[in-house]
């Protein structure tokens, strides 16, 4: 589905990610693991274009390549992006929120299955998405890049902020899209037990390389562990 | 001297009537800028240039009519208003594509390039137009007025230039609000990287954008011909105003910008009818200065989580 070839991410002469590979299977969710400051927010802003990537990069959804385009084709393409700190439209309201995400799409109606995924969103449609509590904006943030339509969401660090009771619901909810809507998941998080949950398979990624690769069958959470702790 | 109620009442009405006269000036003045500076964040210096364009626009078409199209005379105004438009919106286009995009997330460049383009539109408006004053050939019917009572005159231009006001305002709430670019346009200047990622063209939008708010200008100064003739530099006499009306309603707010510009309105009045007019000016700015030291943000600014 996603194919990601010796992709180089520089902040101006510092290389923050340098050759790094990995594919992501339909239907598969993927959890990209590590700590702080390790390239997992650089890696996701690649993918999607808010950062350049180096001369001879590849990124490729479905074989076609996405490296030399701006962000709002490859969304186009099938790429959707809920970023760290959610970043939803403060000033808009909910529902106008999710329409911005729909621009991408030829319709004009929010899907029903967005409510059924998300009830609060129905409920809370008119106020204003800086107004809602952390867990909801993370709906909102979710939702908002769903009704783009995606082939593959990109979620960076979505418990970020989130009360733990919470979190085992998203992982629920995450498997319930992938299911339901065979869309393909990467997921960069911290919060092993939260990946366990959710995800297939394991990337660990430290000083902008991957450095573990697991899938969820031999999984080693101990290893992984000790990746995560400092 | 001793006036009659009706003689008094006629008084108000038609000193209230010059009043939202006023604040349609300053409305019509702040409204491009609303969408420049209060959505997109761009400080554009060289925005009264634009409604220096909309009345050049005018002032020509009007020449053009009379020497040779004579039969349009009383409808020319008709025309020369969307053709204002379609002028300014062009050269805010280009101006966007050309300047602007470059400048996003650096206000002060922005600042200084935008002042340097106001400059070059002045001397391209002296160059091209020339230096001395001009005004528009107004229709008859537009400089007449209206009996409301047998003591009530209401000016026809002032009638039109509260439609106009009301016509542009509707408009634009419609554009930003029920519009997938009005849309587009309040999602990309929160957060325009975010909204590249979701799947818009950001580029345009801001293009999109700053044209409309250009050519809204272009609209505005296209009926300031029906009160003032123009010159190459009468755009130093809207820039302040334009700014003021906009800060002190609050940044992104539409009806922040009526009730700023009916303060705003209100104030001059009074003052300019109890002492000179420079003196007036200065009490306003320090009216406007305590009051936004009190509001810092204008006073019709959304409070919000994040």
């Amino acid at each position: 589905m996603l194919n990601v070839k010796n992709l180089k991410v520089s902040y101006g002469e510092s290389k923050v990610i340098e050759k790094l590979d990995f594919d992501l299977a339909e239907g598969e969710i993927l959890a990209v693991m590590g700590r702080n400051g390790m390239g997992k927010t650089t890696l996701f802003k690649s993918i999607i274009g808010i950062l350049p990537c180096g001369e001879g990069s590849s990124i490729s959804i479905e074989g076609s390549e996405l490296a030399d385009k701006p962000s709002f084709k490859r969304v186009r393409e099938g790429l959707a992006y809920v970023p760290q700190g959610r970043m939803i439209y403060p000033t808009l309201s909910v529902t106008d929120n999710i329409k911005v995400g729909l621009d991408a799409t030829k319709s004009k109606q929010i899907p029903e299955y967005i409510y059924e995924l998300f009830p609060v969103l129905k409920e809370m449609g008119k106020r204003m998405g800086g107004n809602l509590s952390g867990g909801q904006q993370q709906q909102l943030a979710i939702a908002r890049a769903l009704v783009t339509q995606p082939k593959v969401l990109l979620l960076d660090e979505p418990t970020e902020g989130i009360q733990p009771s919470i979190i085992k619901e998203m992982a629920r909810t995450l498997k319930k899209i992938r299911d339901s809507h065979g869309i393909s998941i990467i997921v960069a998080e911290q919060v092993l037990s939260f990946t366990l949950e959710a995800c297939d398979r394991f990337l660990v990624m430290e000083g902008g390389a991957i450095v573990h690769s697991s899938k969820r069958a031999d999984v080693d959470a101990e290893k992984i562990k000790s990746f995560l702790s400092v | 001297m001793e006036y009659s109620i009706e003689e008094i009442t006629s008084i108000v009405v038609m000193q209230s009537f010059s009043g939202v006269s006023l604040l349609c000036i300053y409305a019509l003045m702040g409204l491009g800028l609303y969408i420049i500076f209060g959505q997109m964040g761009v400080i554009n210096m060289a925005h009264a240039e634009f409604l220096v364009l909309g009345s050049y626009t005018m002032c020509l078409f009007s020449q053009l009519v009379t020497e040779h199209m004579p039969f349009l005379t009383n409808y020319y105004v008709a025309l020369a208003i969307p053709l204002s438009f379609g002028i300014a919106f062009g050269v805010g286009y280009l101006v966007e594509w050309s300047l602007i995009s470059r400048l996003y997330k650096r206000p002060l460049d922005t600042l200084l390039a935008t002042w340097g383009l106001s400059l070059i539109m002045q001397q391209s408006f002296r160059t091209f137009i020339g230096a001395r004053e001009t005004s528009a050939t107004l229709p008859e019917w537009l400089l007449g007025s209206w009996s409301a009572t047998d003591t009530i005159d209401i000016p026809i231009s002032g009638l039109v230039l509260l439609g106009l006001t009301i016509l542009l305002t509707l408009g634009l709430i419609f554009y930003t609000k029920k519009t997938r670019m009005g849309l587009r346009m309040q999602a990309t200047t929160q957060n325009r990287e975010m909204t590249g990622a979701l799947g818009i063209n950001t580029k345009m939008t801001d293009r999109f954008s700053f044209a409309i708010a250009c050519g809204i200008s272009g609209i505005a100064g296209a009926f300031f011909t029906t009160m003032a003739s123009t010159s190459p530099s009468a755009g130093e006499n809207y820039i302040v105003d334009s700014f003021l009306v906009l800060v002190v309603g609050g940044l992104g707010s539409l009806a922040g910008l009526f009730v700023s510009a009916g303060f705003l309105a209100l104030l001059s009045s009074i003052l300019e009818f109890f002492m000179t007019g420079s003196i007036a000016k200065v009490i306003l700015y320090v009216i406007i200065f305590i009051t936004l030291m009190k509001f810092t943000k204008g006073i019709f600014y959304s409070k919000v989580r994040s």
